[in-house]
């Protein structure tokens, strides 16, 4: 699971008030390096919630030294660096093993082989 | 189309030009095709296109009569009826459509771009590398009608100088560089220097000399007069130097025969002959290795490792149709295997796909193997998706609703 995927997915237990941002608590982080596209980063950006990227990095940095540093809000301009370090986190580092947390009702969603499993139990419709 | 044919590194000592097959072709993505999306920025030789109904190009006034440039020297038409049509010229190349009708059509073109990266140039149909493509007009007053007669029409083109010594080893030597350079392997065959010398045909007759292993497919309307496996059988001794040797399964060259009537011309069929070029990269199908039959031409459902799929060519062509920008969000609720969603790499969405079988119990593991060879074989970024119940998206609002932004 990219960290791009994380921060679409939100926790939609019945009752829930807040399912979003859903925490990491990773066990396998893998880097898969894969040549940054600024223009793909730069349109995509609009559409994250770059707080929650913030969380999602801060969440993973145990577990993976090679994250960089984000500034806690996006310049206008960005420069290369950042770009770089963004697409990075975004595309490249993967949640290969581990849960997502509800913050609202600690519900546990796994992550097997790099695929949250999100489905509901019956009685959580 | 008889457009000149170029590669960017003017010291390749071949080119050629591709055929490409537009399955179920839509007029504005062939026109958008034409003008400048394909994917990965490579870019194409026509300069120009226009797309034109069937009715103004009726009518006097019709701004492509007014033009200077001559009317077209060939046009590529669509299958049985003519609601697609290409025009074109040395430098120019015009659509026109009937509106509310498709159907499939071939499309070639010639590329500026070095052979090694054709293969990538996918969104419409396989790539193939063309041999040479010829009008079959035997009799003035009718079509072929029969096996025989359309055996020996396509005998006439396949056993000359022109087809032996020029075009099928132009085209064949495109093919070797695309598979050096992209397939993940290749046998020995390919490798040996002395299996693609200048005359194939006159090489072959050293019995010493084993030649390339090859199999046949055709791509040709239904006909009941006879089968496309009676056609391959009565023209393949023409096709490949007599040396080279039929194998279905651990082939080297897959050779493609494109068939059909002429719409306009009620005495003219068209026929070509292109090389495959391992266009998709079908993963998880070893017997595909070493070249690709190509799905549009081969039977309707290709499997997966055992399981029926959507076409890759359907996934881009419905990505087409949507018309997004880069970074746009497409969401496929019934993702499967994740076919459309690892298709929007090619056009830079963000896939976001997900289905309930993809739990580590049904398809899961499978799909992980699949977008991991999606990032090691073709080397692109393959979609994250999710296990999820399409009537609870998992999905946080100012995302996406129900389809794609």
């Amino acid at each position: 699971m990219r960290l791009l995927t994380h921060n679409y997915l939100q926790s939609n237990v019945k009752g829930t008030e807040e399912g979003y941002p859903l925490g990491i608590v990773p066990e396998t982080v893998e880097i898969d390096k894969s040549p940054v596209d600024r223009e793909l980063l730069l349109n995509i950006l609009p559409k994250l919630n770059y707080d929650a990227v913030l969380q999602a990095v801060e969440q993973l940095r145990p577990h993976c030294e090679t994250l960089p540093n984000l500034p806690s809000t996006l310049p206008e301009d960005l420069d290369d660096e950042l770009v770089n370090d963004l697409y990075f986190v975004l595309f490249d580092v993967h949640v290969k093993n581990g849960c997502l947390v509800c913050p609202s009702t600690q519900r546990k969603f796994p992550i097997r082989d790099g695929i949250p499993n999100m489905i509901l139990h019956e009685d959580e419709i | 189309m008889d457009l000149p044919s170029s590669t960017a590194d003017s010291t390749t000592e071949c080119a050629c030009q591709y055929m490409t097959l537009v399955p179920r072709g839509l007029h504005f993505a062939i026109t958008e095709w034409v003008q400048q999306r394909i994917p990965l920025h490579q870019s194409i030789w026509v300069s120009e296109s226009e797309a034109y109904s069937h009715d103004d190009l009726t009518q006097e006034s019709t701004s492509w009569r007014k033009h200077s440039v001559a009317v077209p020297i060939g046009t590529v038409h669509s299958q049985t009826k003519s609601d697609i049509s290409i025009g074109y010229n040395s430098h120019r190349a015009v659509i026109w459509t009937k509106p509310g009708q498709h159907s499939y059509m071939w499309w070639q073109f010639a590329t500026a771009e070095p052979a090694s990266d054709v293969p990538n140039l996918r969104a419409l149909g396989p790539v193939t590398a063309l041999v040479g493509s010829w009008k079959l007009s035997p009799f003035p007053q009718r079509r072929i009608a029969t096996l025989s007669e359309m055996a020996e029409a396509i005998h006439f083109c396949l056993r000359s100088d022109s087809y032996r010594k020029q075009q099928f080893p132009s085209a064949l030597r495109i093919w070797r560089q695309v598979a050096l350079s992209n397939w993940k392997s290749v046998s020995e065959r390919v490798r040996d220097d002395s299996l693609f010398v200048d005359d194939l045909w006159l090489a072959s007759t050293n019995t010493d000399n084993p030649g390339l292993k090859f199999r046949i497919s055709c791509v040709r309307p239904d006909d009941p007069n006879y089968t496309r496996r009676d056609l391959i059988m009565a023209v393949a001794n023409d096709l490949v130097p007599s040396s080279w040797t039929v194998d279905l399964k651990h082939y080297d060259v897959e050779i493609v025969l494109f068939l059909k009537e002429d719409d306009t011309d009620p005495c003219s069929h068209h026929f070509a002959v292109a090389l495959a070029l391992h266009p998709y990269q079908y993963l998880g199908c070893h017997s595909f290795s070493s070249g690709i039959v190509p799905p549009d031409v081969a039977p309707p459902y290709m499997t997966l490792t055992g399981i029926v799929r959507l076409r890759p060519s359907t996934a881009q062509l419905l990505l087409h149709l949507v018309g997004l920008k880069s970074g746009a969000v497409v969401l496929d609720p019934c993702v499967g295997i994740g076919t459309i969603a690892h298709e929007c790499a090619y056009l830079k969405y963000v896939g976001l796909g997900g289905d309930i079988v993809l739990t580590p119990s049904l398809l899961g593991p499978q799909a992980t193997t699949y977008s991991a060879s999606i990032q090691n074989e073709q080397q692109r970024i393959a979609a994250t998706l999710i296990a999820w119940d399409a009537a609870n998206l998992p999905i946080r609002t100012a995302v996406a609703t129900f389809g794609a932004e």
